[in-house]
């Protein structure tokens, strides 16, 4: 290698490390990239010196490329490298500037809400039918036959007083209570049955603690088995189930005309000293089971009714039942 | 209606050692559930009965007098009085220094006008009683000085209040409360009083039942020259003014109380009123009579009555006449005890809307072995209170009344309640409930007490069995696991909730309205033709049952909006009904003010036509349910902005905005849109069919066209859907405008094509043929394309 070859490769040394030096020092893009083109632009120094190729005797020529090459890709690398970092760099102080004050207030989609009703049939529904239990809603409208006369509720029977009745005729009325989808199930199917009717309920009661209308939930099981020890091991469960609580329940004699033996069930929450009246419950008469055709010899029956409003205002604490239907979105936003 | 009995009452019949809250417990867990326990203490401690000895009048003052009392103790109180009646000579209630009246007043030594007053003499209201005499009460002579008032007026006391289910008539007395407590306590009836038996006497006229099958037994007794001004008993009165029955006269106060305490409804006629034999018959149609309460009926053939051979004097076992009944100048009386059958006395009672305490207990039923007795007691009861002699008297007995035999086996008893009750807890439980019977092969052959009308089958047996064991003491089982499931998989109600969860989802509240409403909201949305209409509603307001649920929301939307709420988005599912009495289900949601929820980030805008268009389109494809929306006129609807929803030709429900009139009405200034759909339909939506989709790009083009203002866009659509180009996925309107460059009632419309082939990329050669297609396809629609 000849001195001439020597010195361009010194040369080249030195402004290598004088470069890799100044990229070291840079602190912009800007300045790396004119770092880049003082060095390997077209006019650039490594550039220039490695044009001198042409002018290096041929068994120079190989080891002064690979000398020539190796300083150009150290340059390129350290360009890279901090070309890399200040981009980082860059981002970052970008991000920095971006900060949010996230103390600001969200910005809500409107929601809307489920009537609390609504929440506790569902609830119910869900809870019934993990006991196997079928669900109808019936008719608000019923006739005479099904709403009393079947139920074991003859025109004269004083219980109808219990019942203050709307009429639309002699015949026609809105129903007192959700049992007559109960008739109209056990006149199409037949047993075992096991099912809950549920839904709005009326009576032509002005006192202002009651509502004309409410909603009520009864349940009907028939079965050969069915018996009111059963029964009440449903409630416990149901009770439980559905306050999510360690409720007590006792039972009570009671009189309904579909069922005897007839029982109030009470309630009680945990902590608390005070039974609750919520539900009556019974094993369905003989009497019903005629009028709809199964035999009381082979099949008995229980049957329960509760008030849904009742359920809906214990659990969610509503003092007031007339809150329900004046649909103020202040009340109903809450649920 | 229920029971009420006082502790002192229940005393005089009962041996008992329970406290009341105790009788309350026991009888609430009997079934005889305890409506409300008080005291009738009016809580006047240090009111005591006092003797005046010395009444001279206030040196001072005219309307004073100054009064020497004595108390039962050594030293006589100085009192000043302002009553006019007191005088020396007569007992009095004193409250005595310290005493705190019920109205607050605290007896102090004082000096009235110079005269010393160590207390003071009290008038019924002063000492907390209920009376409107304003006069210091004037107590029995002889009566213990010094003794607490409450005490000597028997007001040291308790009511209890029982509600009485219907099928116990028995319980509807003193006798039946007892009875009740003693079958379930160890306390013990006291000795039935003994009473005179009358018999049969000729008396001055016949007596006939020609009714037999609604009449067991008829007894009655006539009683002459009674004083209708003696005293009665002080129990008596004592015992209705604290079940708070108020007093007629005394020979119906009489017969009240002997009701209360024995359950046998009676009735007493003015004899000299009732004129030649009597009759119990069924009234003939039209056959008039004006009860006690001044109401005239008029009766038809059903109506059970007791006649005198000129009139009606009475309608069986529910009301008197009011021209035979006892007055003041009455000196004669017919006293009837009888057991009518509980369906007559029903009848009556519906047919002419008529209530009373005898009836209330002949419904629910009376015991028949004891109509006589109870006849001769209240004989016996008036005379010894008023004087008189008995006269005559006469019993119609049906006799025949062959006591019916219940069959109750071991088994029976288990397959209800679902445990073993021994032969022993059973012969217990009907020792307690009074019946006679025997036992054979583990059945019970029982022969139901005659005050037990509601014991007719063997049901009836197994629920006393129940309440002798203690429904408390029921043994708590495992809920059994091996019923096999029976409910249905929920569909249809699914596919309602999938509903109610998206319009919750996006912002809608979910109300409960009332089925029925006024006339004036039906007819906003409905015609007379097609009103159903309660015969009894509870308010005029609330008298035609809803045919949509538009006239609730629209109402809920007015009520929120009054009360300065905006932006009401509601909904509800519910039930509507026709003039038949058909009923369907409905779901109905309305929106009204700003759209979403106007924040620091966003400015709102307010809700459209095309709002709860979309909404409802969302909704529904949920369900795969595509929609049609055809203009319509509905009424209560901007005659403008209405359409029916159809899906697959079938029309299912309406939307549209409230007519302007109708707002104005409900105070509303913005408009509401509302929409209707029937659930029926929807709840029955078919399962979704999966279709294949593409996979290869999309290529979108814009086309903006001229077309005169009145084109609907379904027009447009239309006649490119007409090319059946399987290609074009999708047509998306992006605007729709009009400027000052156009020719008048003409709008520019932009309208972006889709295209996306299902199985190859589509070139752009292909979908410019399709967009030739499309221009020709309009143009010749009278659309002018603009790029």
């Amino acid at each position: 290698m000849d001195n001439t070859v020597v010195k361009l490769i010194s040369n080249a040394k030195e402004i290598e490390s004088l470069a890799i030096f100044s990229i070291e020092k840079s602190t912009s893009l800007d300045d790396l990239e004119q770092i880049r083109v003082i060095n390997l632009g077209k006019s650039g120094s490594i550039t220039t010196i490695l044009k001198k190729i042409a002018t290096i005797s041929s068994e120079s020529k190989n080891a002064f490329g690979k000398e020539l090459n190796i300083i150009k890709n150290n340059i390129k690398a350290a360009l890279d490298t901090k070309k890399i970092m200040l981009e980082q760099q860059h981002e970052q102080n970008i991000l920095a500037k971006q900060t949010l004050d996230i103390t600001l207030p969200g910005v809500n989609p409107a929601h809307g809400t489920y009537h609390p009703v609504s929440m506790v049939i569902e609830d119910l529904k869900q809870i019934f039918a993990s006991y196997g239990f079928s669900s109808v809603t019936g008719s608000e409208i019923e006739d005479d036959f099904h709403n009393f006369t079947a139920l074991n509720i003859s025109p004269l029977h004083p219980a109808r007083d219990m019942h203050d009745t709307f009429y639309f005729s002699a015949d026609r009325l809105l129903r007192t209570h959700t049992s007559p989808a109960q008739i109209h199930t056990m006149q199409a199917e037949h047993p075992p049955l096991r099912m809950i009717s549920l839904g709005k309920v009326y009576r032509c009661d002005s006192d202002p603690t009651h509502s004309p209308m409410f909603h009520q939930l009864e349940g009907l099981v028939v079965s050969e088995n069915a018996n009111f020890l059963e029964m009440k091991a449903l409630l416990d469960d149901f009770f439980k189930s559905f306050f999510e609580k360690d409720v007590a329940i006792r039972f009570r004699p009671s009189y309904f005309p579909f069922t005897e033996p007839s029982a109030e069930v009470d309630i009680k929450m945990p902590g608390s000293d005070n039974w609750l009246e919520v539900m009556g419950c019974g094993m369905v008469h003989p009497n019903v089971f005629k009028h709809v055709g199964i035999d009381s010899a082979k099949y008995t029956g229980y049957a329960f009714g509760v008030g849904i409003d009742r359920l809906a205002m214990l659990k969610y604490g509503i003092d007031d039942l007339r809150s329900f239907f004046e649909n103020d979105i202040d009340f109903l936003k809450q649920f | 209606m229920g029971i009420k009995v006082t502790r002192k009452w229940l005393d005089s019949i009962v041996d008992t050692q329970l406290s009341n809250a105790e009788i309350g417990r026991v009888l609430t867990q009997a079934g005889l559930e305890l409506d409300e326990l008080h005291s009738l203490d009016p809580g006047c401690d240090g009111v005591v009965v006092g003797y005046v000895h010395k009444a001279i009048k206030h040196p001072n003052a005219d309307k004073l007098s100054v009064c020497e009392v004595e108390v039962g103790g050594a030293s006589r109180l100085n009192i000043v009085c302002g009553c006019k009646t007191v005088k020396a000579g007569i007992y009095v209630a004193v409250a005595t220094v310290g005493t705190l009246l019920p109205n607050g007043l605290k007896i102090k030594k004082s000096k009235l006008r110079g005269e010393v007053s160590e207390g003071m003499l009290c008038s019924a209201s002063e000492i907390g009683l209920n009376s409107s005499s304003a006069g210091i009460m004037h107590l029995a002579e002889n009566s213990k000085l010094g003794e607490d008032i409450a005490k000597h007026l028997h007001l040291d006391d308790t009511l209890f209040d029982f509600d009485v289910t219907p099928n116990r008539g028995d319980c509807l007395s003193l006798h039946g409360v007892a009875r009740e407590l003693v079958a379930f306590s160890d306390s013990r009836l006291k000795p039935e009083l003994k009473t005179e038996s009358y018999q049969n006497k000729d008396i001055s006229c016949a007596v006939k039942v020609s009714a037999p099958e609604d009449v067991l037994v008829y007894s009655c007794a006539i009683v002459k020259n009674i004083d209708l001004s003696a005293k009665v008993d002080n129990f008596i009165v004592e015992y209705l003014d604290k079940i708070g029955v108020g007093s007629v006269n005394n020979v119906v106060d009489i017969a009240n109380y002997l009701m209360y305490e024995q359950g046998q409804p009676f009735h007493v006629f003015d004899a000299d009123k009732v004129a030649g034999d009597i009759d119990v018959r069924f009234a003939n149609d039209g056959e008039e009579v004006t009860v006690i309460t001044g109401e005239k009926l008029s009766l038809d053939k059903d109506a059970l009555v007791i006649a005198d051979s000129e009139k009606i004097i009475a309608i069986a076992g529910l009301m008197g006449s009011a021209d035979s009944c006892v007055d003041d100048s009455t000196k004669n009386i017919l006293v009837e005890s009888a057991h009518f059958s509980e369906t007559v006395i029903a009848k009556s009672c519906r047919r002419y809307k008529l209530n009373s305490d005898s009836a209330y207990r002949f419904e629910r039923g009376v015991d028949s072995k004891r109509t006589v007795l109870l006849r001769d007691r209240l004989v016996e009861l008036i005379i010894a209170n008023l004087g008189g002699d008995y006269s005559g008297g006469l019993v119609i007995d049906k006799k025949d009344s062959t006591d019916s035999k219940v069959l109750l086996g071991l088994a029976y008893i288990k397959k209800v309640l679902g445990m073993d009750v021994s032969k022993d807890n059973v012969v217990n439980c009907l020792e307690k409930v009074g019946a006679k019977f025997s036992f054979n092969d583990d059945v019970f052959e029982i022969c139901s007490p005659s005050w037990r009308s509601d014991l007719k089958l063997p049901i009836d047996y197994v629920e006393e069995v129940l309440r002798f064991s203690g429904y408390d003491n029921i043994p708590k089982i495992e809920l059994n696991c091996s019923i096999k499931p029976l409910s249905k998989v929920r569909h249809a109600e699914n596919n309602v909730n999938k509903l109610k969860n998206f319009l919750v989802a996006n912002g809608l509240h979910e109300i409960i309205s009332y089925s029925f409403i006024s006339e004036d909201d039906f007819l906003n949305f409905a015609t007379k033709k097609d009103k159903l209409v309660l015969l009894n509603p509870i308010s005029k307001n609330m008298s035609y049952m809803r045919s949509t649920l538009v006239s609730g929301l629209l109402n809920a939307v007015s009520y929120n909006f009054k009360r300065q709420k905006s932006n009401i988005k509601l909904f509800e599912v519910g039930q509507v009904f026709g003039a038949s009495g058909a009923s369907s289900t409905k779901i109905s949601a309305c929106i009204q003010g700003k759209l979403g929820t106007e924040d620091w980030q966003n400015k709102s805008r307010n809700v459209s036509f095309y709002d709860l268009k979309g909404l409802l389109q969302s909704m529904l494809a949920i369900l795969g349910i595509d929609l049609d929306f055809v203009p319509t006129s509905l009424q209560g609807f901007h005659p403008g902005i209405a359409a029916n929803i159809m899906t697959n030709g079938n029309n299912i429900g309406y939307i549209g905005s409230i007519h302007p009139q109708l707002l104005k009405q409900k105070d509303l200034v913005s408009p509401v849109f509302i929409f209707e759909l029937d659930l029926t339909e929807l709840a029955a939506a078919k399962i979704i069919n999966f279709k294949p989709y593409s996979k290869f790009p999309v290529v979108k083009r814009d086309l903006s066209i001229l077309v005169d203002s009145s084109t609907e866009f379904s027009g447009i659509t239309a006649a490119v859907a007409d090319l059946k180009l399987i290609a074009l996925r999708k047509i998306d309107l992006t605007d729709i405008y009009t400027d000052d460059n156009m020719e008048d009632g003409q709008k520019s419309v932009t309208i972006s094509f889709l295209f996306q082939d299902i199985d190859k990329t589509l070139k752009d050669e292909v979908v410019n043929i399709y967009m030739d297609k499309i221009i020709a396809a309009l143009q010749k629609i009278n659309v002018s394309v603009r790029s």
